[in-house]
């Protein structure tokens, strides 16, 4: 059984369907992101789960019972919010109680499991603070100790990290993501940032303009995504229309915008055309031209150079062909010379090229 | 000297009009205070000699005494009607529909920027109306006209910086919408609830334009102020002036109090 099972669910503002006939279950356990852009129907769908948005059509379960209708005090659902929403009149101690009280659980058990919660998120010693007392991750993990000393169905994470700073947020990734897997506890977590998504997620469900355009696990979102959209929106990526020009038993050769391309014959081909991607970091920039077992080499100009940190990000301008987005890492083997305007080589393998469905 | 002045006179120049302002603004009411305390049966100043005389006259007569008595009882009933009706007010403006808000938020308010003696002219027709004049079901409905608008200015500023989320959070812990407004947001917003409810207090005890046309011969504080000093002037009238001044300085007190504390010490937003 799922813990959370959505089915058909509609949601309409006017004739604007914010979300459209959406299909979504989250198995025990499960860590799910709802990942997409802003106003593609993300948090509609987590306040519908959450209750505070009635869906027009559709039912939605939790923990086996359907709840569509019912209201969000009665849903059994742990929330935390981008801004924390912590309260602010109330100690730490107060905020997390908040939920037991309201349970009408009794008093001594409040206070084990209060000290129980705040001792997962590591704030055992912080529960006379006040939330303005205390730092962004702080009240980060005063949230998340709110909503899981409830012990709900599943945890709904609102763009969890929206106000913090990179660091703190690359450090609550990893801690949120320990906790969840300790707990064990069903999770649907809203982003638009790709890491996020990637980073955290057993799957991904990619949305756009109120439907689901892919589901998957990150792997599978970021190397085979189904469509130009996703295929876009998770990271950078080169896209290329192609036809076929060639086959032989394993492979086909395609012409991609005047850049030939051998891609595995197991991808199927619909038609004679295609878009194709290949991501710019599977790509390998060579000084001179080498030819190797299961690669194609074409020759091409330096058009730009982003200094990027750890990658370094080149524009190459192929020869007769496309301009080619290529990401290296920075690692010092001076095989590179990224002067804008050097001649160079790309060497693009078969299993890099990866024709999109249509 | 301060940065930024050229030279110190201006600024010398401002703090002489500033301390004129207050000397302006403060001096009458000390005389008025000062007097207050003379022995004699005539106002003068400075009083030749001091005592409580017209005080302990002020708290044995009758008059004075009914007077008092009935502004503070319309005060003590007007003031927790006005804060209910004011909150409710300032939440459905907050929370309703968008459409009309505007209109809605004026029409609410425009008591306080009506002329009051157009007001009490028309409260006087109605309460004429419905046999009510001289009662308690004329002055309490009268005085709620004025002071409401100030609930709804308060509140509603509060509720304007409330974070929703706060609600939705208490929901999704278990409070039914109820609770959440119950447990948080009335008690987040309280420095505007205490704003409001001290408003109320003072505007209805002080009260005179419309409580004139509707009382005939029951008689608010400022209504007994106003006849006795239509027939003469003794100090009992400053008296009872510097007891009022009192208690208005000390709930304004309170409130400076009040919302020192909770606006900017424990509720940070």
């Amino acid at each position: 059984m799922s813990t959370v099972e959505l089915r058909k669910v509609e949601k309409r503002y006017g004739s604007v369907a914010a979300v459209h006939s959406l299909d979504l279950a989250i198995e025990p356990g499960e860590f799910v992101t709802l990942l997409g852009p802003s106003g593609c129907g993300k948090s509609t769908t987590l306040r519908m789960v959450a209750g505070f948005v009635q869906p027009n059509a559709g039912t939605i379960e939790i923990g086996g019972k359907d709840v569509t209708g019912i209201p969000p005090h009665r849903r059994e659902v742990g929330l935390v919010f981008q801004n924390y929403a912590l309260f602010p009149h109330m100690s730490v101690y107060k905020n997390v109680e908040f939920g037991l009280k309201m349970r009408g659980v009794d008093p001594s058990e409040r206070r084990s499991r209060v000290e129980e919660a705040l001792g997962l998120v590591k704030l055992g010693d912080y529960s006379e603070r006040m939330p303005a007392q205390l730092s962004g991750g702080q009240q980060q993990r005063v949230a998340l100790a709110r909503a899981l000393v409830i012990r709900p169905n599943v945890l709904l994470l609102d763009e969890p990290f929206g106000a913090l700073d990179k660091q703190l947020r690359d450090h609550m990734r990893i801690e949120l993501r320990d906790l969840q897997r300790k707990l064990n506890i069903s999770t649907m977590f809203v982003t638009h940032d790709q890491d996020e998504a990637l980073s955290m997620s057993d799957r991904i469900v990619v949305m756009s303009e109120g439907t689901v355009c892919q589901v998957g696990g990150p792997n599978a979102i970021y190397e085979k995504p189904n469509s130009r959209f996703v295929a876009d929106f998770m990271g950078r990526s080169n896209l290329f229309e192609a036809r076929q020009v060639d086959e032989s038993n394993d492979a086909r050769t395609l012409d991609a915008e005047g850049l030939l391309l051998n891609a595995d014959k197991t991808q199927e081909l619909n038609g004679g055309n295609a878009i194709v991607m290949v991501r710019p970091e599977k790509i390998e920039l060579l000084e001179s031209e080498t030819n190797r077992d299961g690669s194609v080499t074409v020759g091409g100009k330096i058009m730009s150079s982003v200094y990027l940190g750890s990658t370094v990000q080149y524009e190459v301008k192929v020869e007769d062909g496309p301009t080619v987005l290529v990401v290296r890492q920075n690692v010092e083997d001076g095989s590179i010379s990224a002067q804008p305007g050097s001649p160079v080589f790309l060497s693009i393998p078969h299993n890099a090229v990866y024709i999109i469905p249509q | 000297m301060r940065e930024g002045y050229g030279s110190p006179w201006p600024h010398r120049a401002l703090v002489v009009f500033s301390l004129l302002v207050i000397f302006f603004l403060v001096a009458p009411l000390a005389i008025l205070v000062i007097q207050s305390f003379t022995n004699e049966s005539y106002l003068s100043f400075p009083p030749p000699s001091f005592g409580f005389r017209w005080y302990r006259e002020v708290f044995t007569s009758s008059d004075w005494r009914d007077a008092v008595g009935l502004s503070v009882l319309i005060a003590i009933l007007v003031t927790p009607l006005s804060l209910i009706l004011g909150t409710l007010a300032a939440f459905g403006l907050d929370r309703g529909p968008m459409r009309g808000r505007q209109s809605l938020y004026a029409v609410m308010i425009s008591p306080m920027v009506l002329p009051h003696i157009v007001l009490g002219l028309g409260i006087f027709r109605i309460a004429l109306q419905l046999n009510i004049e001289d009662t308690l079901l004329a002055f309490v409905p009268a005085h709620l006209t004025i002071t409401v608008p100030f609930v709804v200015i308060s509140v509603g500023a509060s509720l304007q910086t409330f974070n929703v989320t706060l609600e939705e959070a208490a929901m999704s812990l278990g409070a039914s919408r109820w609770r959440a407004v119950w447990h948080i947001t009335l008690p987040v917003i309280r420095p505007g609830l205490i704003a409001g409810a001290i408003f109320s207090f003072i505007i209805s005890f002080d009260e005179f334009i419309i409580t004139f046309f509707l009382a005939t011969y029951e008689q608010t504080l400022p209504l007994e102020m106003f006849s006795t000093l239509m027939f003469q002037v003794k100090p009992s009238i400053a008296a009872i002036s510097t007891l009022t001044l009192a208690v208005t300085a000390a709930l304004t007190a309170m409130l400076m109090f009040r919302g020192q504390i909770l606006g900017g010490g424990r509720i940070v937003k």
